[in-house]
């Protein structure tokens, strides 16, 4: 099959998934579509994309690579004696990471016997990687690398099946934490989205809002009653979405006014969350995660395209990683109540050159790694150890760049399987195309056993 | 011969093509073919046998992905056996018959349902512009479609007189800004009288003519800044430090303090007449009044009380503390020749203040006449010029591509800002202010825009190379960081994948690698007022020096000439207090001791060495008596001074600079003063720029008196060493300070940083260019332009802006990738054709203007920008809901809270991270965070009572304007100007029963009369603007 024509088988079984999945449901049955599709037990997520390309060898640093050096890294290289040990005996952490050793809390780093409850992922990434950062955030967030059209997202492929997202019941059973909806949580039906829940209100009050129409009130109220009507012309572009997103915002509007009404938010075990957007965003989503149904989160944090004076110990590539570091922190502490049933996961789109630019920075590569965090979590170091990295692996691509060992997608089949309690086949409909990436690069889809 | 022909279908791999005709005729073979959508080109080919593997390939065309009918017709010939028909992908292959004469392609494009002449006026508003307003459909009902679609295109050959809305919202978003030169007529450090708030002063105290208030009724002669803080950053700006003046209500320290001081000085001026303009600069915490020659010229924070109390507070706090520059140009007429006088009271918000500040100076500005332009206020002001030219401008497509190329070729403003204030001098410190890096990153994106919006219609070769070479852009993508041997490849991969080519679209890895070689040495300038070059000198022959260009000349060397004294008592003898006296000229030093410059001991470092100094005295003074030659530029004068530890230099009498180890020392220093912290000389001279003591130098043939006291970290200190130097910098023809107002950013080719050396860009295709080693000096600029000229006109460029021009203004279900592959609907990659075929055949090639009147064509019928598939099929993006809501109701808008509005919507321009702009499709923009926004909107817009949105906005005189007033009127008023009467029925239903019922649900009569009416019309109005329909269009 050559490209060209896989492009469109896969597009088109794409659309026959998801057109099968709205097949089988009976109209009455709103909560849960079909058995083997619901999500298992109470399982949630909280998934945070990395926006810019994260320097996953800034951040897991391969210090058993004798080409991590100050040649190739002449201001960023950071001496053993001032980086955190992962145990391992070959990686070691970025010294910003120092927040989240809570949680992975190796024995042989400081001593302590505790959760291990946090996987460092290296050399994530997929076959023919974009170096575009936004072709590459669509493929990260679509399922389906090499398709930046497919507007639909690979988590709300996995929400859509297990629930009917236009019944009330389930207007919040997941949200994203954006101004703009992440395209991982894009689809036909509405996923809520918002920036922050205080500023999720309606001034004009309800009688303005209304209420849409039901089988017992045919015609709905005033600004309910028009987006949940006909259309002006159904088949004109936008009319589901438009109509949608108007009736997501009443729908959701209960849900996060009843959250709110619970009083002020205190994190619990003295979490404490980074005085920034992500903290912000972070405390939020642990409030809902406590007082809505809310299963799976979304969130981005941008600032990773550290193209100049990226900085050492300190400087911005630094303050960028603690701030996710003492994020999950708080978040580790804060959710002990439901610590087994969640998984925090970090994504980003590309890793960044192994060697310095003129500019004190790195510019686009492939690789990077992922943060896994949860009750059920392994804890431990993945693809960065003497049996895994292989000599010179840092220029392995192109000579320029780190080559992936594991596919992202790879990554989120052990979360779908291990976590969510998806079968295999299941992953072929989240993730369109992946028997056939599989069957391509076997290596990149050995489970890694993170959990 | 006769020929033999077999139509060979089974071997046509890609496609089932079936020849649907064929004919032999005397003039050659006709052969007409069914081709399905998606292919590029199409070749008939003849082969000997069926199984000859040699192709001899006959004739070819174009097919544009498009299904239709291709027919070919070609000349007889004895040799053919087999003919076949073959789709193929790329480029139309080579053969002996193409062209016209012998390929013809008739697409079959989709049944179009063409437009009424309602709906094309509504699709005409809605995507030229922002939307219908009342007066924009009336003027076209008037004067025709045609006529305003022509009107559109050509934007600069009218003007819009009509619209006082649009003048009057630029006089508040702009200064007009003339540069001048400056002199200070008294700057920080000065000495003034000052007399404390502890009682009043007499009321005349800020009055010329008022003698004898002196020192016996507790006046001061202090330097300034005055006051006092808790703060050290504060308090080094402080000379004179008051610190009685807090109240401490208990503890050893307690005091009663005061709220108030007030300063008196005096000032010369020579030729009142000749000052342009008059600015007071203060630095100030909380409150002032200030007065010139008695009469008041500036206030802050001190309400409106004319004369207050000496016991007044402040009525405002200030920012720790406020900056400002006050414009009192308007009184320049109360300076007189010769003795003027300033007086300034400051006051505080509290007697319990942890801080009261006052640093005032006076600026003279002389005004370079010819240069005048418009500056903006700040970026928000910026952000409201979209809104203001969205809402108001009757050249709507213009302000439409405005937005279309300033969000194509984004910038951040606060990168700008960011960058221009982390700007160094020689010594390390920040040399422009956070103020000032925001106004010039402000104009800088302001400069920007305006140049998209003159050149909104014009070639697309020009706009990319004036974003190229934008001071923003190049700060932005990091060009200004690109240098030979340290690449940065940021600018040149986003040049490709997101202003020119498009993702992956024909170039590579090393393209871009070898592409951000031909950029080093593209940096950022300022340059005066009188060089600012325009487009396209400013790209194309920029300077190539530094902003700063200057020789030195030493004025004054290290070297003998010298007199010191040794600090073991104070210099000047019989003095009570400690006496600055030794430092000005008169002074009588014929006692002291002779030497030379180095002066010191230890080190090895000193041509005078004080053996006895170690262990003895702590300091050393040293003056010197020197006449400056007949041409000096008093303002360019600098003292470079190496010294250990610490000191403090005066010329003739005041003080010009000190380390900063002796600021806490005192004013004077006393002679046992010692420095808090140690400094080495091999650090090198500190340099300190005089132009601001400008007027204390004393020019030829007269004698000035340079004077410098050195102290020691301690008297034990195994070093001391003053190695004053006075030295004037002879500036360049070009030369500007990096933080000279005056001047303006722009792109200067550094050859110095540029990579010389060979480069190949995309190697091996037509349009390869070989980048020969060895161009010189401002040669190496031709290295990166010779690209963007090629990439202008560039295949790739063509598809991927037309593309986007057809998701702008056409459908958004096509991208550069299914217009590629074919799998896009056919009537947009009609348009994306018809756009590209429109560039090609613009001449200059790549002309937008060109390219949009083939779009907008009303009068071809091929043209499918008129039909159904089209009308209403897009999603308003946070802007442009923004600026239709403005336009129907036709308001005079307040703008200053849109962008926050926008930004709420998730848009705001001038400040996005992400260097590929806001998205053009409908789905990045339909979400239920920015719906909630756009609903609360809807709805605050149109109940507004208050001042928030639009000015004097009456719901009364809108109705009595367009004549209605029955609920049913008003709905069917927004119903036509908006949707062309397209609302459904059960929306409209909907609306009237919300209209006709009260807050139970009860039935409520529509009563004109009613006290309620206009609340229940608001009311209305925003159900009616909150409809889905109202997103689309």
């Amino acid at each position: 099959m050559n490209i060209f024509n896989r492009r469109r088988f896969l597009k088109t079984s794409s659309l026959a998934f998801s057109a099968l999945g709205l097949n089988m449901v009976a109209p009455t049955m709103f909560q849960k579509r079909m058995e083997a599709a619901a999500m298992a037990n109470n399982k949630k997520l909280i998934f945070i994309f990395l926006q810019g390309g994260n320097d996953g060898i800034n951040t897991i640093l391969p210090r058993g690579d004798a080409m991590y050096n100050t040649t190739t890294r002449p201001t960023l290289f950071i001496p053993e004696g001032e980086a955190l040990d992962s145990g391992n005996g070959f990686a070691q952490l970025h010294p910003a990471l120092s927040p989240i050793v809570e949680v992975y809390n190796h024995s042989s780093i400081n001593g302590l016997n505790g959760a291990g409850n946090m996987a460092l992922l290296h050399r994530i990434g997929y076959d023919g990687q974009s170096r575009s950062h936004f072709d590459s955030q669509h493929f990260w967030q679509n399922g389906i690398p090499g398709d930046a059209d497919t507007e639909e997202g690979f988590m709300y492929r996995r929400i859509n099946a297990a629930y009917d997202l236009n019944h009330p019941d389930n207007a919040f059973v997941a949200a994203g934490l954006s101004s703009n909806q992440l395209v991982a949580l894009k689809g036909k039906n509405m996923i809520p989205n918002f920036s922050r829940t205080a500023d999720f209100t309606f001034p004009a009050g309800k009688r303005f809002l209304g209420e849409a129409p039901t089988a017992l009130d045919v015609d709905g109220r005033a600004l309910m009653g028009l987006y949940g009507g006909a259309p002006d012309d159904p088949t004109k572009p936008y009319r589901q979405l438009v109509h949608g997103a108007g009736q997501g915002v009443g729908r959701t509007m209960d849900v996060i006014q009843d959250a709110l009404d619970q009083g002020a938010y205190t994190p619990s075990n003295d979490a404490e969350y980074p005085d920034s957007s992500l903290g912000r965003k972070l405390t939020e989503a642990a409030m809902l995660m406590k007082r809505t149904p809310v299963r799976v989160i979304g969130l981005r944090k941008g600032g990773f395209d550290t193209h100049q004076r990226q900085g050492q110990i300190a400087g911005s590539h630094a303050n960028l990683l603690g701030d996710v570091a003492q994020g999950i922190q708080a978040l580790y502490r804060d959710l002990q109540d439901q610590w087994d049933d969640i998984l925090v996961v970090t994504l980003t789109e590309f890793g960044r050159t192994s060697k310095e630019n003129g500019s004190n920075g790195t510019d686009h590569a492939e690789s990077s790694v992922m943060f896994v965090a949860g009750g059920g979590v392994k804890g431990g170091v993945y693809n960065c150890d003497d049996r895994t990295w292989e000599d010179n692996a840092m220029f392995s691509a192109r000579d320029r760049y780190l080559a992936r060992k594991t596919d992202f997608r790879g990554v989120f089949g052990e979360i779908f399987q291990r976590h969510f309690g998806d079968s295999r086949e299941q992953l072929d409909q989240w993730m369109p195309g992946y028997s056939i990436a599989e069957m391509d690069n076997p290596k990149d889809f050995v489970p890694l056993g993170f959990l | 011969m006769a020929l033999a022909l077999t139509l060979s279908l089974q071997t046509i791999k890609a496609q089932d093509l079936g020849i649907s005709h064929f004919r032999v005729q005397e003039s050659g073979v006709t052969l007409e073919v069914d081709v399905p959508q998606g292919w590029g080109h199409v070749k008939l080919v003849t082969t000997q046998s069926l199984f000859e593997p040699f192709e001899n390939l006959l004739a070819s065309g174009e097919v544009k992905r498009l299904p239709g009918k291709v027919v070919f017709t070609i000349p007889k010939s004895g040799e053919t056996t087999f003919l076949s028909v073959w789709a193929g992908e790329g480029e139309v292959p080579e053969a002996p018959y193409m062209g016209s004469e012998y390929f013809e392609f008739y697409p079959q494009l989709p049944t179009a349902v063409l437009l009424d002449e309602h709906e094309m006026i509504h699709h005409a508003l809605n995507r030229l512009g922002y939307g219908p307003s009342p007066s924009s459909a009336e003027w076209i009902q008037t004067h025709g479609l045609d006529t305003y679609i022509d009107q559109q295109l050509v934007p600069l050959t009218w003007s819009d007189e009509g619209d006082y809305r649009m003048r009057s919202a630029s006089e508040e978003l702009f200064t007009l800004y003339r540069p001048g030169n400056d002199t200070y007529l008294i700057v920080d450090g000065d000495r003034w009288d000052l007399k404390k708030g502890t009682e009043a002063p007499l009321y005349q105290w800020n009055q010329p003519g008022l003698e004898g208030d002196t020192q016996a009724n507790g006046w001061l002669n202090v330097p300034s800044g005055f006051g006092y803080s808790s703060s050290g950053s504060e308090r080094d700006l402080l000379s004179t430090l008051l610190n009685d003046m807090e109240r401490i209500e208990e503890g050893e320290e307690a005091q009663e303090g005061y709220l108030s001081f007030f300063v008196r000085h005096w000032f010369e001026v020579e030729a009142p007449e000749s000052i342009g303009g008059l600015l007071l600069k203060m630095v100030y915490d909380d409150g002032f009044i200030a007065y010139l020659n008695g009469t008041e010229v500036a206030r802050n924070n001190m309400g409106a009380t004319k004369r207050p109390s000496y016991r007044a507070k402040a009525s405002d706090a200030a920012d720790d503390p406020d900056e400002g520059i006050f414009d009192i140009s308007e009184f320049k007429s109360l300076l007189v020749s010769g003795e003027n006088l300033l007086a300034i009271e400051l006051h505080n918000t509290e007697y319990t203040s942890s801080d009261a500040i006052l640093v005032p100076e006076l600026i003279a500005r002389d005004y370079l006449p010819g240069y005048e332009h418009l500056r903006i206020h700040d970026v928000d002001a910026l952000q409201q010029l979209i809104h203001a030219r969205g809402i108001y401008d009757p050249h709507q497509l213009q302000a439409v591509m405005a937005e279309f190329w300033e969000n194509h070729f984004t910038t951040d403003y606060d990168k700008t800002a960011e960058f221009l204030e982390e700007i160094e001098d020689m010594s390390g410190d920040e040399l422009i202010s956070e103020s000032q890096a925001e106004a010039e990153a402000a104009q800088l994106e302001y400069k920007e825009y305006q140049f998209f919006h003159d050149h909104a219609l014009d070639r697309f070769g020009d706009l990319l190379l004036y974003s190229a070479t934008s001071p923003t852009m190049l700060i932005y993508l990091d060009n200004v960081l690109n240098r030979v041997g340290e690449p940065n490849e940021n600018y040149a991969r986003e040049i490709l994948e997101l202003y020119a080519f498009g993702v992956d679209n024909r170039y590579t890895q090393k393209d871009i690698e070898e592409l951000s070689r031909c950029f080093t040495g593209w940096q950022i300038r300022k340059v005066r007022p009188d060089q600012v070059l325009s487009y396209p000198q400013s790209a194309r022959v920029p300077p190539t020096g530094p902003s700063t260009g200057y020789h030195e000349e030493v004025l004054l060397d290290l070297g003998p000439g010298w007199k010191y004294y040794k600090g073991r008592s104070e210099p000047v003898p019989y003095a009570v207090t400690i006496s600055p006296r030794w430092t000005q000229g008169s002074f009588d030093d014929t006692d002291w001791l002779s030497g030379s410059t180095g002066l010191g001991y230890g080190d090895g470092d000193d041509a005078t060495v004080l053996e006895d100094m170690r262990g003895d005295y702590s300091s050393v003074y040293i003056r010197r008596n020197f006449t400056l030659p007949e041409d000096a530029d008093l303002r360019a004068i600098r003292l470079y001074i190496n010294y250990d530890d610490g000191f403090v230099a005066y010329l003739n009498g005041r003080e010009i600079a000190r380390s900063a180890n002796m600021e806490e020392a005192g004013n004077p220093p006393p002679h046992d003063a010692l420095a808090t912290q140690n400094r080495e000389s091999n650090q090198g001279d500190q340099v300190f720029d005089l132009a601001r003591y400008h007027q204390f130098f004393r020019p030829y043939p007269q004698v000035n008196t340079l004077a410098v006291q050195g102290h020691n970290v301690n008297v034990s200190s195994s070093d001391l060493s003053v190695m004053p130097r006075l030295v004037r910098l002879m500036p360049a023809s070009d030369s500007i300070e990096l933080d000279d107002p005056n001047g303006e950013w722009a792109f200067r080719f550094n050859p110095e940083d540029h990579d010389y050396d060979a480069k190949i860009l995309f190697e091996g295709t037509d349009w390869e260019i070989q980048i020969p080693e060895g161009r010189e000096g401002s040669e190496g600029l031709r290295d990166a332009l010779d690209v963007i000229d090629m990439m202008a006109n560039h295949l790739s460029t063509r598809e991927f802006i037309c593309v986007k021009l057809v998701n702008k203004f056409v459908g958004d279900e096509i991208s550069l990738r299914t217009y590629q592959d074919g799998s896009a609907p056919t009537h947009l990659i009609a348009m994306v054709d018809r756009a590209m075929q429109a560039w090609e055949q613009s001449e200059p090639k790549g002309h937008i203007g060109t390219v949009l009147r083939s779009m907008f064509d009303t009068r071809d019928p091929q043209n499918l920008f008129w039909t159904q598939s089209v009308y209403r099929s897009k999603v308003k993006t946070p802007v442009e809901f923004i600026n239709s809501l403005g336009r129907a109701l036709d308001w005079e808008m307040n703008l200053s809270e849109l962008p926050d509005i926008s930004d709420a919507m998730g848009m705001h321009f001038f400040t996005r991270d992400d260097p590929d702009g806001w998205s053009e499709y409908g789905f990045d923009w339909v979400n239920t965070g920015a719906m909630l926004e756009r609903l609360n909107f809807s709805i605050r817009l149109s109940r507004h009572t208050g001042n928030d949105y639009m000015d004097r906005w009456s719901i009364r005189r809108y109705l009595g304007f367009h004549g209605i007033t029955t609920a049913g009127e008003i709905l069917e008023h927004f119903n036509q100007l908006l949707f062309d009467g397209s609302l459904p029925e059960h929306s409209k239903s909907l609306i009237l029963e919300f209209a006709h019922t009260d807050e139970k649900g009860d039935r409520k009569s529509w009563d004109p009369s009613a006290k309620d009416y206009m609340a229940r019309v608001g009311q209305l109005i925003g159900l009616i603007l909150s409809v889905p329909e109202m997103h689309y269009q």
